[in-house]
């Protein structure tokens, strides 16, 4: 089984916030997926879609679920990260008034995907950043 | 605790009556960081207990399966935030006390069945 899917994230639109991430869970959940995967990929997703929404210019996320593992990749069109290393720290935060009213900016946004998936990558420059995470699903899926 | 004990606490009102409350309560979590929930706050039918009352806090439950999310010191979402959480079935309730006011009402209750 492969599944491509591509959705586009408007920038600075909260409401919207977690639409790629619910889809995502629900193609899991139709699949059978182990739940506390399912947790996983939630986390790290959801946290990915918010980031673009509050950081980037827009962007957008693609995903792939092969029989084993689901591949999701978030790519934003700026303005970048300065410094990834400090990014990746718990508690740096450069989130925007707007994303700190309405609850984000605890810093937490790319430890959490990290910790969630079971690889993750992260590119970056001015004309925007790259996020990858790979997850192992776990045995045979069945089929949606 | 089952989710509908909440209404036999007297501070606590639910705001969505259309919804199943008979999901039970895993474990208790205040927080208004929602990035620090995402990271901390992982338990299916976990009770959320904040003072946000967006969008994004119905989503967070939705992805995490909390069993129900109790907004405090008087916050009331919008009539759109309601209608959003009746449509994922997540229970809503509020109450006019802070999170350690509220918390130590419930363990109150549960110490007392």
């Amino acid at each position: 089984m492969n599944r491509l899917y591509d959705f586009t994230i408007n920038p600075n639109d909260l409401s919207q916030a977690g639409i790629a991430s619910s889809f995502i869970k629900n193609i899991l959940k139709k699949l059978n997926v182990n739940r506390e995967i399912i947790r996983r990929v939630a986390i790290a997703t959801y946290e990915a879609e918010i980031n673009v929404v509050i950081h980037s210019y827009g962007g957008k996320c693609n995903f792939i679920i092969t029989d084993n593992s689901l591949n999701v990749t978030f790519i934003d069109y700026g303005p970048g990260i300065i410094s990834i290393e400090e990014a990746m720290l718990e508690g740096t935060s450069t989130a925007s008034k707007y994303a700190i009213e309405n609850g984000f900016g605890a810093g937490m946004g790319l430890p959490n995907m990290q910790k969630a998936s079971d690889h993750f990558s992260i590119t970056s420059s001015k004309e925007g950043t790259v996020i990858s995470m790979l997850f192992k699903l776990g045995g045979d899926l069945n089929d949606c | 605790m089952i989710v509908r004990e909440l209404n036999n606490i007297k501070e606590i009102k639910q705001l969505n009556k259309s919804v199943e409350v008979d999901t039970v309560v895993t474990d208790f979590y205040a927080c208004d960081l929602l990035s620090f929930l995402m990271g901390h706050a992982t338990q299916e039918g976990t009770c959320l207990i904040t003072a946000i009352t967006n969008m994004n806090v119905i989503a967070i439950a939705s992805l995490l399966e909390y069993s129900v999310i109790i907004f405090v010191e008087d916050m009331t979402p919008s009539e759109e935030v309601i209608m959003k959480a009746e449509s994922l079935n997540i229970p809503l309730f509020k109450t006019t006390l802070s999170s350690l006011k509220i918390y130590k009402e419930i363990l109150d209750y549960e110490s007392q069945i």
